[in-house]
């Protein structure tokens, strides 16, 4: 893609405004352990709230961070969008937003949501600035700062994937397919047969032979009919009262001792609702997989999408695939998982 | 002349997998299989081999006429330009075409297998997203402002 020059004076003088309104602002500072590395996190007060799936992910450890993040929320942190050549720019494209890049500044806007990412990776620093937190849709609070992290995982060799995540510390299986397949039911199904938890929508992906899973977030999204089954949670839901979204879990409160931060990718796992009384975990073509993980880890992710998708491409070739024909029944689903991963996962290798 | 091929990239990226090709559309939302022998000259195409060297090499690689496979393969392409896929290049610097599977062996010929599928558009539809040369983005207008 050529590159207007233009573009990179634009992105500068976001990034020199972004630091203007951050200079007076007294943030609360962390650090979070990301895919193995040290993310310095700055929020404003109103923003903390935001990042609350990736509690689990803090750390007292000072190594050097590789990232400072800035995260501010506009209306309590009293910043406005940035006003620029970029943010004033009109006429297209149409659907109402676009994404950027020059001299390593990556920027994206999404004005439904009101989010505005920028990482400037020669610089190892990043902003997300939000609107309004307290306007936000409750899938920001589910899986925030996704834009970042997966331009940052990207340049380090792996990705940002949509799907949930189990196994143990010996090794584990992504749970891959669309919103709406089935990965969250059957990542709680399994967490429940006592297998541990990494992630139910998003995980970030490091290279290595094997791939390591990593956590991103520890949310949990729960089907609403589905609650009665999860009443033991009950403490923990969260977004209840939103009846058009779907509630959810901060699996850090609700069960800490099920989180995964990190383990060994042995295989991509596609769920397919079979209607059968056993579940059966059987080989599948990786070209299905592929099909199921690829477009919403990557179409969602401008500037990143290429790279991702060769990533999961090369995943899909190299890992040992399968299709998961689930029953009924959550507990045989969750059984079925734990038993494949601890005593048949070998033998039924394709 | 004999035609040659490029994939239109971006908005297209593309993948081959155990003898099938993925292609998305990072614009529309929409993303594509290509099946049979379509995938098995899937690289070459879109390196810019003429149309005349692909129908040669698949008529060595499957069990098909030369007229058969020179329609099929006619179909196949136009069908991918329709789609905003593919898009006519200048065949000067393109690679020439290579045999595909082991000399002296047919395949069955199945056919150029396409599928399009477009269940990941509506998600484009609530958060769009545009990957574009230039720079900026325009304010929300006030019928959006007024359908939150």
């Amino acid at each position: 893609m050529s590159v207007d020059p233009s573009t990179g004076v634009a992105l500068q003088r976001l990034v020199a405004e972004l630091e203007r309104g951050i200079a007076p602002l007294d943030l609360r500072r962390w650090t979070l352990c990301v895919a193995g590395e040290r993310i310095a996190v700055h929020a404003g007060v109103g923003a903390v709230a935001l990042l609350e799936s990736m509690e689990a992910l803090r750390t007292a450890d000072l190594a050097a961070s590789s990232l400072q993040l800035f995260v501010i929320d506009g209306r309590s942190d009293g910043i406005a969008l940035p006003d620029t050549v970029v943010t004033r720019r009109h006429g297209f494209p149409p659907g109402g937003l676009g994404a950027f890049s020059a001299e390593g500044i990556h920027a994206f806007y999404q004005p439904h949501a009101g989010v505005l990412s920028v990482l400037d990776a020669p610089k190892r620093r990043a902003w997300c600035w939000v609107r309004d937190v307290t306007a936000l849709p409750y899938y920001e609070f589910a899986a925030p700062l996704r834009h970042l992290l997966q331009w940052w995982i990207v340049g380090r060799g792996g990705a940002l994937v949509h799907s949930a995540a189990v196994g143990t510390s010996e090794g584990g299986a992504l749970i891959v397919g669309p919103s709406g397949s089935g990965k969250s039911t059957t990542a709680l199904a399994c967490l429940e047969a006592g297998l541990s938890f990494a992630g139910d929508d998003y995980v970030l992906i490091a290279p290595g032979e094997p791939p390591t899973v990593h956590m991103a977030y520890a949310t949990a999204k729960i089907v609403r009919d589905a609650l009665p089954r999860h009443a033991h949670y009950a403490d923990y839901f969260r977004n209840l009262g939103n009846v058009d979204e779907k509630p959810m879990l901060f699996m850090h409160e609700a069960a800490p001792a099920a989180l995964l931060r990190s383990f060994p990718l042995r295989a991509l796992v596609l769920p397919v609702v079979a209607r059968v009384a056993k579940t059966r975990i059987v080989p599948a073509a990786p070209a299905d997989v592929l099909r199921a993980l690829a477009p919403s880890s990557v179409m969602l992710f401008p500037l990143a999408g290429s790279l991702a998708f060769r990533r999961i491409a090369a995943w899909c070739r190299t890992l040992p695939c399968f299709r998961a024909e689930l029953g009924d029944d959550p507990r045989d689903v969750g059984t079925a998982f734990a038993t494949w991963l601890s005593r048949d996962f070998e033998r039924v290798r394709p | 002349m004999a035609r040659s091929f490029g994939l239109i990239d971006p908005p297209n990226i593309s993948e081959v997998i155990d003898g099938e090709v993925m292609i998305i559309n990072l614009e529309s939302g929409s993303y594509f299989s290509v099946t049979g022998a379509g995938a098995a000259i899937w690289p070459q195409l879109i390196a810019g081999t003429d149309l005349d060297s692909l129908a040669t090499i698949l008529e060595a690689a499957f069990d098909v006429t030369a007229a058969a496979m020179g329609h099929d393969l006619g179909g196949f392409v136009d069908r991918l330009v329709e789609e905003g896929i593919l898009r006519q290049r200048d065949p000067a610097g393109a690679s020439s075409a290579t045999a595909i599977g082991p000399p002296g062996q047919t395949r069955s010929y199945q056919g150029f297998g396409f599928e399009r599928f477009d269940d990941m558009r509506g998600l484009l539809v609530i958060d769009p997203v545009h990957e574009v040369g230039g720079f900026g983005w325009p304010e929300v207008t006030a019928a959006e402002k007024k359908a939150r």
